[in-house]
């Protein structure tokens, strides 16, 4: 077959499936069917594990009072979880907000804004276990290594660690989330305020800080959420610098592990884990509404002013001040340690003996791969209509839907991951380990997807679509030839959010399946083995494996081609 | 491609009949209970304030909108429920929505690449065609975002044109463009709907736009009808106070109806004096209001004792100030008892007659003055 025919029956193909794919019924089928499978396959799990637990209510309480370490344990997994996301995210909001405004409303020249948004952005790029070693590295003290250079071997408690190791995983976001709502609140509003009078200070925090509140409620419930899902740079953290204290994650893995080690498979352990599992999803779910809540309902006082205060606050010299002081957090809390482990290398080369498992090395990152394009493919298929129904049909189901689809990414992922193993277990329809982290994966990153096209779509204008009708087009040729192209690259940015999430995730793939070692885990466990030079060389090889798949993915779509119809 | 055909037929044949069309938003009427008949190629250009429901008018006949009631009708065909792919009408939005990533070509065969209608040499005979149309010939391939405002209005014409429809449906297509481009324009897209023989609906809240190019205007007021007219008839003869208030620049006089007669209408105003006005079918005693279009007013100097004015309608008043228009000036004059300043248009060559402060003879014909129920 030649390419032009090739191309023609394409075209016939897609001519059929448009006729056949544009008619009502079948779009309301389509539909129908992709909300049952989001019910199902994302949502499901969470409901699932309620009500195992309330079904094992008994069992649970009897465990507990015949081991009481076990509910000190999850005492105080809970306790480390919400006091290290309560101070990251204040310290965060505290630091993040000068530097947000310093990015957007700021007057740095072209090039240093994009150099101060790459070192932002830089730390995202690690696999929180990575990140984790780099901050004991640097922080902590790690016993039976010689320290690199600078390291500064000052912290060896629990909490302010654990403080240190959020800081690098949760401010990229939330400076990231911050600039860009700033970024949409009229400048000119705060310039009207200051023509009448108001000094900068004064006219940031009458004027445009009431207008951030939503961004501010944003970024709080994304650090929260960041810090209390995260499990892989915990344990290598607590690992690296053998701290044992228990954080809610942290129990979880330990607990699946328990279950599923094949030599002392130990069952009991399950009703007490979905209790700890229920027990972070409320205290998620209480956390995310407490701070919204704040958020909203926290009076700025816009009515007075403290004129002399205000004007000090106002001058040059606290705005290099405060800027400074962001910019030394960034520095100093938030690029160093994550990129010590750099300084490490040499060192760990010098003394460590190079004895890697190859197999396992590149079978931890295959399956790594594997899972994340998998998952990520799913959430593409689902995702996409799924965005589109929120935000093209206005009504009370899609309202539903719009809340419902943030739920797997308030949750803690390894909370996520053990429902969905629970689930999954529970139908015997499937045992295969690998189906169970591609479902985990899938449930955890699918929002990424779906806000993403739902963003995508708040830009394009209705306005084209309804010409597109107008001049004859049916609903999926308005698809495939208005709505795909402009909100293509939304779709990309959701594709590569959601493959760096999932293949730096460690949480719910040690909660889902034990024994399923993808890159993460692997990193993990050569940091419990305390091989910290082959960790390091792992950290890089999936720090190089991501960067290219996402280097393909820009290269492919990123540019932005003209489509001939 | 033979119902499009038939469709075709029935719209260069058969007059738009609207009959009942009703279209709420939640609990707000958005159009209410309209009737209306729109002519085969006829120009028809929807004028009204903000909010008066012209885009919602458009959106529905475009089919974009489904009516709470009523129904659209062409020839014995009801079209309310066809849906706007199948409509064979042609929308062009505020924004001209020119789809971004294709080019000026790509953009202007949407529609028959869509719809199949055309193989590929005639699709590259029509771009050619319809492009050298709308003067855009060299530019091709430019995307949208490389045009000016004028250009990307002319592409979005130019893709209305190549759809092939009998209909045009322009929601405020010159609302962008500079006044000199916008006078430039609307003419030509008159000229451009005329030659093709097609029947354009173009809504639109400038006046003067609309007295230029329609062929009828309707005036439309939170989604009700005001008047339907030819352009002449809505400025000259305005039916009720909002049509007259509405097009063109007027001073508004209250008062009470005095008398009636055959020949006239007297109304007194709080001033005490006496307006007479054209006969109107209003009872004696009602509260009227009067529009006095500027350019009906007629001003004469005080001390100018040779040209003293005669007849009904005379007033004495002082000039408070003077608005240079260019070609024109508006002179406005204080009348003792009045509430509102009288505005007088007068050539601008004039103004120096009219010195700010001394006193002038105002006069107003009877036949411009109507009296019209208060709203």
């Amino acid at each position: 077959m030649t390419f032009k025919q090739r191309k023609i029956n394409a075209s016939l193909f897609l001519d059929y499936f448009s006729a056949f794919s544009s008619s009502r019924l079948l779009s309301k089928i389509f539909y129908f069917f992709v909300l049952a499978f989001f019910l199902f396959l994302i949502l499901t799990p969470t409901v699932y594990v309620i009500f195992y637990l309330f079904g094992q209510s008994e069992v649970v309480i009897a465990y507990f009072q015949t081991q009481p370490e076990a509910f000190n344990m999850i005492q105080e997994a809970l306790f480390y979880s919400v006091s290290v996301a309560v101070i990251v995210s204040i310290v965060d909001l505290i630091f993040g907000i000068p530097l947000a405004w310093l990015l957007v409303r700021g007057m740095l020249s072209g090039r240093i804004k994009t150099i101060l948004n790459i070192l932002i952005e830089l730390p995202l790029a690690v696999p929180t276990a990575g990140l984790g070693l780099s901050v004991a590295l640097f922080w902590g003290v790690v016993p039976g290594i010689s320290s690199p250079p600078f390291s500064l071997r000052i912290i060896t408690s629990a909490l302010p660690i654990l403080v240190l190791f959020h800081f690098t995983t949760t401010f990229p976001y939330v400076v990231r989330s911050l600039a860009a709502i700033l970024e949409e609140i009229d400048v000119y509003l705060e310039i009207a305020g200051r023509t009448c009078g108001a000094s900068s200070f004064t006219a940031a925090r009458t004027i445009t800080f009431p207008l951030f509140r939503s961004g501010v409620a944003t970024s709080l419930i994304l650090s929260l959420a960041k810090s209390l899902s995260d499990t892989g740079g915990v344990m290598s953290v607590l690992s690296a610098t053998q701290i044992s204290v228990w954080t809610g994650t942290v129990l979880i893995g330990t607990w699946k592990h328990e279950i599923d080690i094949p030599a002392r498979v130990n069952l009991d352990l399950i009703p007490p884990l979905a209790f700890l599992c229920v027990a972070m999803i409320f205290i998620a779910l209480i956390l995310m509404s407490t701070s919204r809540l704040i958020a909203k309902r926290v009076k700025i006082p816009i009515k007075k002013v403290w004129y002399e205060t205000e004007r000090k606050l106002s001058e040059k010299r606290s705005i290099t001040t405060r800027n400074t002081l962001a910019i030394v957090f960034l520095g100093l809390f938030v690029l160093i340690p994550s990129f010590f482990l750099i300084l490490y290398i040499p060192i760990g080369f010098t003394s460590s003996s190079l004895q890697v498992d190859w197999f396992r090395f590149f079978g931890s990152i295959a399956n790594s791969l594997i899972v994340s394009i998998v998952a990520t493919t799913i959430n593409v298929l689902l995702g996409v209509p799924l965005g589109i129904f929120i935000s093209r049909k206005k009504n009370r189901i899609s309202n539903f839907f719009n809340v419902l689809v943030d739920i797997p990414y308030v949750v803690p992922s390894s909370a996520l991951g053990f429902s969905v193993g629970l689930f999954w277990n529970a139908q015997q329809l499937i045992s295969n380990q690998l189906f169970f982290v591609i479902m985990a994966h899938s449930a955890m990153t699918f929002p990424f997807i779906v806000r993403n096209v739902i963003g995508g779509l708040e830009d394009l204008d209705l306005y084209y679509e309804e010409t597109a009708r107008t001049l004859g087009a049916r609903n999926f040729q308005i698809f495939y030839l208005i709505t795909l192209p402009i909100i293509k690259f939304s779709i990309i940015a959701g594709i590569i959010m959601s493959f760096t999430r999932s293949v730096g995730e460690t949480g719910a793939t040690l909660a889902v399946a034990t024994g399923f070692e993808t890159a993460p885990v692997f990193i993990v466990n050569l940091i419990n083995e305390h091989q910290f030079f082959n960790a390091s060389l792992a950290i890089i090889a999936l720090i190089v494996c991501t960067s290219l798949v996402i280097l393909v993915l820009r290269t492919t779509f990123g540019q932005k081609k003209v489509r001939r119809v | 491609m033979k119902f499009r055909q038939e469709l075709w037929k029935l719209y260069t044949e058969n007059s738009i009949k609207i009959r009942n069309l009703t279209v709420k938003f939640q609990e707000k009427t958005v159009l209410d209970n309209l009737h209306l008949t729109i002519h085969p190629k006829e120009y028809l250009v929807i004028l009204g304030p903000t909010g008066a429901g012209k885009t919602t008018l458009l959106r529905t006949i475009a089919g974009l909108l489904k009516p709470t009631q009523g129904n659209i009708v062409i020839g014995n065909f009801d079209i309310t429920n066809l849906p706007p792919e199948d409509r064979e009408v042609a929308y062009l939005p505020q924004n001209y929505s020119l789809f971004p990533y294709m080019n000026v070509r790509d953009n202007v065969l949407f529609s028959p690449r869509v719809k199949k209608t055309k193989t590929d040499n005639e699709m590259t005979e029509l771009v050619t065609e319809v492009l050298d149309m709308v003067g855009l010939k060299e530019r091709y391939d430019a995307f949208p975002n490389e045009l000016s405002g004028g250009m990307m209005q002319r592409v979005g014409l130019a893709r209305a044109i190549a759809a092939d429809t009998k209909i045009f449906l322009l929601d405020e297509p010159l609302r962008a463009l500079d006044a000199r481009l916008n006078i430039q324009l609307r003419t030509e897209i008159r000229h451009l709907v005329k030659d093709l023989g097609i029947t354009c609906l173009h809504v639109t809240h400038d006046q003067d736009e609309a007295l230029s190019i329609a062929d009828r205007i309707l005036v439309l007021k939170e989604g009700k009808i005001v008047q339907m007219g030819k352009p002449a008839t809505i400025y000259n003869r305005p039916q009720n106070y909002f049509a007259a208030y509405f097009i063109g620049e007027s001073t508004s006089l209250e008062g009470v109806i005095q008398e009636i007669t055959d020949e006239c209408t007297i109304v007194l105003l709080p001033s005490n004096h006496q307006l007479i006005c054209r006969p109107s079918e209003l009872e004696k005693g009602v509260k009227v209001k009067i529009l006095a279009k500027t350019e009906t007013i007629d001003l004469n100097p005080i001390e100018d004792s040779n040209h003293e004015f005669q007849g009904d309608n005379i007033f004495t008043g002082e000039v408070i100030d003077r608005v240079f228009l260019g070609k024109f000036s508006n002179i406005l004059v204080k009348i003792e008892g009045m509430n509102n300043p009288l505005i007088a248009r007068i050539s601008s060559y004039d103004v120096d007659k009219f010195k700010l402060n001394s006193l002038v003879q105002v006069k107003i014909e009877p036949h411009d003055l109507t009296p019209f129920l208060e709203e």
